[in-house]
């Protein structure tokens, strides 16, 4: 079934894969199996003469070979990984791509809540996950969506139902641990929010290591009319990794997205985020934070899809690149023609604090209906020198007050989130930048 | 021979520059080929040099295919079925601009560009380009007395061809796009303007360029070369007839500025756009670029984009000098069914260059306006600073204004700040202006002329003037 | 000076007013009060001009040079010229267009319609900050754009100011009080007052009585369902503020 090709050169141990799933995937799995292989094999990777892949190059992946992960291997860094736990909380775990039954905590859950692991039958026997599965055209999918979906095994599933609040968090915990060879793995999950549901949730992918190893992750969110979720991501990879990852949500009438994504891992990270405002009276925030070094090179797309009246998105993007980091932004609003009164704001702000960082950003506005306010915005330069020479006339020293400052830059968006658990986990990622 | 106007062709009734001048042409076959382009080269009795070019631009050209990445839609060119010049029959040994063709004379003169000796503009030099030819050029003896050479490209060619030879090219290569190929093969003419050392040109210099025949596409090239510590203002002006089939009109504009010159470079841009419906109307792909070459040096661009069913247009700023800077400023109306797909590039290559872009949009009727631009800041570029700013309008339901904005950063210590914004014109700011006593059209002036206040003062002022009343014109009907 | 005769209004086809009756002479000072949704930002609107209110029945006259006109007859900018002038209850904002520039073409409007020369920008600078001082506004409102992140008092004042400059016959306020603190409030109140003369003639649509304090009006009406029910003199306002208008229906 799976027809090695020159395209997928870089992936290996399909073989396997294929006697794993084999036994218990419906033909309908298998089908979207096939077909997003056979997607991805037409499509190849992308290049930069793609408009969507311009400044981000992922030729080097070809570069390496990416074992599909298979077995949850023995994790080293229990300990490191423990320091993201919380006991209140709701941990589902997967390590390199498998879920890991001892380290999550699924037992007594909330009246209303579902977290499971579940495979692909499972899946599709829910008839909301079946729609949700079939919701965005097939045709659409680029060529690592079209990838992660060949690779559709088991999925990372949250089901909250109508008029239920879950209070504690509910983190999804992806961490990669490739002691033997690197590994790739294709990370799905599916949030779904029923009518006026309320609930936190977050996806980290992390590692504690520096392997060269492929996440190419793939999340849906579905918020039902008036449902509320807080949603974060948070990628620290080791600083080898290649992280290829896109959240999609859909949002219907009233729904409220508050949506925050940290980058700080990956030696190459790509993020996509795209909101459907498919109902009346929907708001998006999607904030995010990205701080890198070295060679780093991070790239975020965002786009909003503003289709009925009255809906309102506000984004702000903020940035800190040391030593010859590299960034991307690209954030795309529509606005339809029937979606007036759309109220969007846009804003990326870059701060340079290495001798040799490149910042690309394209902010986007396409814009169909007239009644509507919509701003965007792009800052790039360096930290304020009267700011520096304030702090040094008050006896703080240069290097400290660059921190502070960059600090400072920092906490503006982070005190934007309201949960006090995920801000400690986001400070943890940021631990490598800052002192306190 | 210029087919007598036919009732019908008079498609739009509110573009005033829409007549025909009925006027005696050379005969020339349409279509591409070396054999055309050697032909137009011999029609203006070119050195063998100027022949090479062409060629090669020709050949160049053969192996690249149209863009296809601008937001539009419009049906395949047929780069065969255009004549690729056309030129009022000549009489030899003009003494002076009376001399020039009655017929001509007129048509200029209802455009609002007289070009004889006592009614010409005061201030102004202007040349007058009517389809492929110069038909003169005014003032002539006034620039010569302060150094400036201000002529039609033909001239320049057979008089200054090593200033040609040097700079022609050199800003926009003929390898560049498409246009800008086709161009170099097949321009016939333009104007050509040359400042020498440390001299403030003493009037504004100025285009005017006419397309008349049918069928016929207009190719002109203009080069304006600053030499150091120098000064021009240029201006350029564009009408053609109405008629119901497309125009294909593909300019190429290069501008030098060497140490401390400067080069302001303005244009009101008024082709015929087509009727309501779409039919008709010129496409425009202009490629414009300026390249500040020398220390402190200064080019800026502005633009009053009014006409044209299809805009292709990014005049350019490549900042090469130190502390050189660039400027772009631009208004951009779209009606009816025109689709504009315009803005520009600031390439930062020296120390301390500067740009500044200004872009605003009007949309109405079932158009299209979108801007584009590129800001870059290469690697040897420390301490640039680039401030955008792209705002557009839309009035009514039915257009469409999108924004594209690349910003592209390689140097650390480079600091940029773009903004855009959209905003509209609304029933109930008419009303409000209204009930203290403006009427409609006031009401309209008033909050345009706030909207593109920043584009309108760096204009010369008579161009100013016109270019808020010809927005006026074009938005009436739009509003209320 | 105007008289409103059997007037009926709606607007999307669903009635506000239902049949008024008001005549105001010059150097009146009328209050019209009512609950909310009684009709009374509609009626400032009609006598405007808002194209989005039809009117279905009834006439405006409006005395301009001893001959009387129908007001409903006029597009908003000729009633303007004729000096109706309406203080809008949300003042529209115009991003791009300064206040000075604004104002000044509104004034020339008046001028040329009246024969009167137009002032030059210097002239009408001087008369414009005169008016400003009347109104204790700060300088820098000159060169903001009209009403742009304006405070709600700041809104309301520019209102008053316009008024000022305009210089009308007939002058309707629009709830200029609601949202404003007491100081803001007594400023306005000063303006209109120093305004007021025997020439001209004032409206003013309020939802509270404390207005009428400052600015004494020489007749209250209410109005309640698009009809006047009830006219009386000043001492109405305070007898509603303190039944409210229950009794009233």
């Amino acid at each position: 079934m799976i027809v090695k090709n020159d395209q997928l050169s870089f992936i290996s141990g399909l073989k396997e894969f294929e006697i794993l799933v084999k036994q218990e995937s419906p033909l309908w799995a298998y089908n979207l199996r096939k077909e997003s292989l056979d997607r991805f094999a037409k499509r190849g990777l992308p290049t930069v003469k793609e408009e969507e892949w311009k400044y981000t190059n992922v030729a080097s992946l070809k570069e390496h070979q990416f074992q599909i992960a298979s077995d949850s291997s023995k994790m080293a860094q229990l300990k490191e990984l423990k320091a993201y736990y919380r006991k209140e909380e709701i941990n589902l775990v997967f390590i390199n791509g498998v879920f890991s039954e001892e380290l999550s905590n699924l037992k007594k859950l909330p009246k209303g809540l579902k977290v499971a692991d579940v495979n692909d039958a499972a899946l599709y026997s829910q008839k909301e996950a079946a729609f949700v599965l079939q919701r965005y055209p097939q045709d659409q999918d680029d060529s690592f969506i079209a990838l992660n979906k060949a690779f559709l095994y088991r999925v990372a599933f949250v089901q909250i139902d109508p008029k239920t609040v879950i209070k504690p968090l509910i983190h999804i915990i992806h961490v990669t641990d490739a002691v033997k060879s690197s590994v790739s793995s294709f990370p799905r999950s599916l949030i779904m929010l029923g009518k006026s549901a309320e609930a936190q949730v977050m996806e980290s992918h992390l590692s504690f290591s520096d392997d060269t190893y492929l996440t190419n992750a793939l999340s849906d969110i579905v918020l039902d009319q008036d449902a509320k979720l807080v949603y974060c991501k948070a990628q620290g990879e080791s600083k080898n990794a290649f992280h290829i990852g896109t959240t999609r949500v859909w949002q219907e009438r009233d729904s409220q997205l508050d949506s925050f994504s940290l980058m700080t891992g990956g030696k190459i990270t790509r993020n996509n985020l795209n909101i459907v405002l498919n109902g009346s009276g929907a708001h998006a925030t999607l904030n995010g934070l990205y701080l890198i070094n070295g060679n780093q090179h991070v790239d975020n797309h965002t786009a909003v899809d503003h289709r009925p009246p009255n809906c309102t998105s506000t984004q702000l993007y903020k940035g800190i690149l040391y030593d010859a980091a590299r960034a991307v932004f690209n954030g795309k609003i529509f606005v339809k023609k029937e979606a007036q009164q759309t109220n969007s704001y846009q804003l990326n702000k870059n701060l340079l604090l290495g001798p040799d960082c490149r910042v690309d950003t394209k902010p986007q506005l396409e814009i169909f209906a007239d009644d509507v306010k919509c701003t965007h915005g792009a800052t790039i330069g360096q930290l304020n020198e009267d700011e520096i020479f304030y702090l040094q006339t008050r006896c703080i020293p240069k290097s400290q007050a660059v921190e502070m400052l960059a600090r400072g830059f920092v906490d503006d968006i982070l005190n934007r989130i309201a949960d006090e658990s995920i801000v400690a986990k986001l400070n943890k990622l940021l631990a490598e930048y800052f002192q306190d | 021979m210029v087919k007598p106007i036919q009732e019908n062709e008079l498609v739009n009734r509110e573009y005033k520059y829409g007549f025909v001048t009925d006027i005696e042409v050379e005969p020339f076959p349409k279509g591409l080929s070396e054999k055309v382009i050697k032909m137009i080269s011999e029609k203006k009795s070119e050195p063998d040099f100027m022949l090479e070019w062409r060629l090669k631009a020709y050949r160049h050209w053969k192996t690249l295919k149209e863009p296809k990445w601008p937001n539009f839609k419009y049906g395949p060119i047929d780069y065969q079925a255009i004549s690729y010049y056309s030129a009022p029959k000549k009489k030899t040994n003009l003494k002076s601009l009376d001399e020039v063709d009655k017929e001509l004379l007129n048509t200029f003169e209802r455009l609002g560009i007289p070009l004889t000796e006592q009614k010409r503009l005061t201030g102004v030099a202007v040349d007058a380009v009517f389809d492929s030819v110069s038909v003169g050029t005014t003032h002539q003896g006034e620039l010569a007395k302060a150094g400036v050479i201000f002529c039609s490209m033909s001239e320049a060619i057979s008089h200054h061809p090593e200033l040609i030879k040097k700079y022609l090219g050199s800003v926009v290569p003929h390898s560049d796009n498409f246009f800008a190929a086709l161009n170099s093969a097949v321009f016939s003419d333009g104007s050509f303007c040359y400042i020498p050392k440390g001299v403030r040109c003493p009037l504004e210099l100025s285009t005017y360029f006419r397309i008349n025949a049918a069928d016929s596409g207009q190719f002109e090239r203009t080069l304006i070369i600053a030499e150091d510590d120098s000064y021009v203002s240029y201006l350029e002006g564009c009408t053609a007839p109405s008629r119901d089939q497309n125009q294909l009109h593909a300019a190429v504009v290069e501008l030098v500025a060497m140490n401390n010159a400067e080069i302001k470079y303005s244009t009101v841009q008024n082709w015929y756009s087509g009727d309501k419906n779409g039919n008709g109307g010129i496409y425009n792909f202009v490629t414009k670029r300026g390249k500040c070459i020398g220390t402190n040096s200064k080019i800026s661009w502005t633009q009053v984009e009014a006409g044209a069913a299809i805009t292709w247009k990014y005049p350019s700023v490549i900042l090469q000098g130190d502390n050189s800077v660039g400027k772009f400023y631009s208004v951009a109306l779209t009606n009816n069914r025109m689709q504009a797909d315009t803005g520009t590039k600031m390439i930062h290559i020296g120390k301390n260059t500067k740009s500044t872009i200004v872009s605003k949009g009007i949309s109405t009727d079932y158009s299209n306006n979108n801007y584009r631009g590129l800001v870059k800041i290469m690697p040897t570029a420390h301490g640039a600073r680039n401030f955008s700013q792209c705002d557009s309008m839309l009035v009514g339901n039915n257009c469409s204004a999108n924004t594209f904005p690349y910003i592209e950063v390689k140097n650390s210590s480079a600091v940029l700040e773009h903004e855009a914004s959209t905003s509209k014109i609304s029933a109930e700011q008419m009303f409000y202006l209204r009930s203290r006593g403006l009427d409609l059209e006031g009401a309209v002036s008033l909050i345009i002329n706030g909207f593109c206040k920043e584009v309108f003062k760096e204009l010369p002022l008579e161009f100013s003037v016109e270019a808020i009343k010809l927005l006026e014109m074009k938005l009436e009907g739009s509003v209320g | 000076m105007l008289e409103i005769k059997d007037l009926y209004a709606s607007i999307h086809e669903s009635p506000i007013l239902n049949g008024i009756n008001l005549k105001i002479n010059s150097g009146e000072v009328h209050a019209i009060m009512g609950p909310n949704g009684s009709g009374k930002s509609t009626l400032s609107k009609v006598i405007a001009g808002h194209p989005d209110y039809s009117v279905t029945q009834g006439v405006i006259e409006y005395e301009v040079n001893f001959k009387k006109i129908n007001l409903l007859e006029l597009e908003p900018e000729e009633r303007a010229r004729e000096g109706i002038f309406l203080a809008f209850q949300y003042p529209v904002e115009i991003p791009g267009v300064s206040s000075s520039v604004f104002l000044r073409a509104a004034f020339n409007e008046i001028c040329k319609h009246q024969g009167a020369e137009e002032m030059d920008p210097l002239e009408f600078d001087e008369y414009l900050r005169k008016k400003m001082k009347l109104l204790d506004m700060d300088e820098k409102f000159i060169n903001r754009p009209v009403n742009v992140d304006f405070s709600g008092g700041e809104k309301k004042r520019n209102e008053i100011l316009q008024m000022a400059i305009l210089n009308p016959r007939f002058a309707v306020l629009d709830e200029t009080d609601s949202g404003l603190d007491i100081d803001s409030m007594r400023i306005v109140a000063d303006g209109v007052n120093k305004l007021k003369s025997k020439k001209n003639a004032i409206l003013l649509i309020t939802h509270y009585q404390r207005l009428l304090n400052y600015i004494v009006p020489d007749f209250v009406h209410i109005l309640v369902n698009g009809k006047i029910v009830k006219s009386a003199g000043k001492e109405l306002a305070l007898k509603v503020e303190e039944k409210g208008y229950d009794w009233l229906s």
